[in-house]
């Protein structure tokens, strides 16, 4: 009978809204002061820190703070540091590659998968190269021959 | 019936006088708590136990240790990212002053500018792919497409996934080739997109050759996309007014306006064939050191013969601001421009990068090119 499940519904669905909603209170309830200082030990944390361990203690206490966004870079950012050897030479190889590219779409969309798996630091690289090379593209481009 | 009222009122007059202090008084028909502590429930009164000398002896101690508490003694609560400050020590004095920040200040050196390039990072469990051509020349296939089919676990395969080259497509075209292959056709009657239909008022109207062109300030007659690329084009320099062109494009087209949904059809097909940067000359260009050192790394290697043999005229002066620009052209320190040897510095510079960038290519390791570079891909 579904009858009697429904209050255990109900009552399930209201102890979610409530959960949610405190998650929700917690990341606004953040002064801007303490936003400003989360994200300089945020970026301290993303340029600096390199043990994964650290990383991921600092990433759990986002996640509490209901910042998730930055904690999951963070552990990614662990992860990361942890993979594999001959997952970390052929990202290498990839970079590599894309540091000897001209094609620009190609070398932001490395870019691109270097930011998802937690490596700003190389894909910010690769988008100032992906820059020079537009620019330089269109230098060539404009001289008259 | 009265007399076995009144022995029942009665009966219950002589239980209530027993609990003391706490004594109940219940009439007939209303029970009425008198102590703070009953509580009625239904038809029944519950009434504590009677208060004794074991009772009170008992209670006394606690009764005598409490003490009401004072105001603002609330403990203060506990920041677990301060807490977690631990895990960066070295930085942590440095950080100190800038906590204070306002929120909206960018700081210098950032990796991701802001929260929402943060907040685009993907599930882990939807981004990683198969790596399977070497060459970065190949078109790049979005990673959501491919990843549905085999779903490897995390970390097991490289991230980007490459297909060889095919064929053209509109992402890859330049923006004069996009300009110059869009037929130019009239707004109303044709549309790239088969699910947006003129009317068939507008098709006849078309038929028979009254059809409206686009026009905009003035300007000579332009066919959607032109028009498009201009709209986005000044609207990327800054200008307003095409700003609010876009904006009111957009509203109209959400309120089914079929002409605003064609126009925002071009603008979006414009945006995506020519990313910012693309068109925006002089303001994007990246850093013009980094344009030399890519031309210079294009060219012949950089061998330590031919950088002195460059840098024969300078002066000693010149000569160690040279080096000073080579040593740390990764990360020139900002005291660094005021130097009165600028342009040697910044020849030390771009000759650093171009240097770093031809060992890269041609193998040497990451850590080379840049220390945290080579920590992040090389670990």
């Amino acid at each position: 009978m579904p009858l009697p499940l429904l209050p255990i519904g109900i009552i399930a669905l209201a102890t979610g809204a409530v959960f949610a909603k405190n998650s929700r209170d917690k990341a606004k309830a953040l002064t801007p002061e303490q936003q400003a200082e989360h994200r300089v030990i945020y970026e301290t944390a993303i340029n600096d820190c390199k043990d994964p361990d650290k990383l991921r203690k600092l990433a759990v206490a986002f996640q509490k703070m209901g910042q998730k966004a930055e904690a999951t870079m963070l552990f990614l950012r662990a992860d990361n540091a942890e993979a594999p050897a001959e997952v970390k030479s052929a990202r290498t190889k990839v970079f590599r590659d894309a540091m000897s590219s001209r094609n620009a779409p190609a070398i932001r969309a490395v870019a691109d998968a270097f930011d998802c798996i937690g490596a700003p630091g190389a894909a910010r690289e690769l988008r100032e190269y992906a820059k020079s090379v537009e620019s330089v593209t269109e230098e060539d481009a404009n001289v008259v021959p | 019936m009265s007399s076995r009222k009144n022995k029942a009122k009665r009966a219950a007059r002589r239980s209530a006088t027993d609990f003391g202090a706490e004594a109940v008084r219940v009439s007939g028909r209303v029970s009425i708590p008198t102590a703070p502590t009953a509580v009625r429930v239904a038809s029944r009164v519950i009434v504590p136990s009677p208060i004794t000398a074991a009772r009170v002896a008992t209670a006394a101690p606690a009764v005598a240790a409490y003490r009401p508490p004072a105001a603002n003694t609330v403990a203060p609560a506990v920041d677990p990212i301060r807490s977690a400050l631990v895990v960066v020590p070295s930085k942590a004095p440095y950080i100190a002053p800038v906590a204070v920040a306002p929120s909206t200040e960018v700081l210098p050196y950032s990796p991701l500018p802001n929260r929402a390039e943060v907040a685009y990072v993907p599930p882990p469990n939807r981004q990683p792919i198969a790596y399977v051509a070497p060459s970065v020349e190949a078109a790049y296939v979005p990673p959501s497409r491919k990843v549905e089919a085999s779903a490897p676990a995390r970390d097991e395969v490289i991230d980007v996934e490459w297909e060889a080259p095919g064929t053209p497509t509109l992402a890859r075209s330049t923006p004069a080739m996009v300009l110059t292959d869009m037929p130019k056709s009239p707004v109303v009657p044709s549309s790239p997109n088969p699910r947006i239909r003129a009317s068939l008022f507008a098709r006849f109207m078309g038929w028979l050759g009254f059809t409206k062109i686009a026009t905009m300030h003035g300007d000579p007659q332009q066919t959607r996309m032109q028009a498009a690329a201009s709209l986005v084009r000044r609207a990327r320099c800054g200008d307003q007014n095409a700003m609010a062109i876009i904006d009111v494009a957009r509203v109209n087209a959400a309120k089914g306006s079929l002409q605003a949904k064609l126009g925002v059809e071009a603008l979006q097909a414009y945006i995506k064939a020519n990313p910012a940067g693309a068109d925006m000359a002089g303001e994007n260009d990246g850093d013009p050191s980094y344009r030399a050192a890519m031309h210079l790394a294009d060219g012949p290697y950089l061998s330590t013969a031919r950088i002195s043999r460059g840098t024969a005229h300078y002066g000693s002066e010149e000569v160690e601001a040279f080096r000073q620009g080579f040593r740390n052209a990764r990360n020139l320190p900002p005291f660094a421009a005021s130097s009165p040897n600028t342009q040697a510095l910044q020849a030390g510079k771009t000759v650093g990068i171009a240097k770093r960038l031809q060992n890269l290519r041609l193998g040497a390791p990451l850590k080379e090119y840049d220390t945290d570079i080579g920590w992040e891909i090389e670990g």
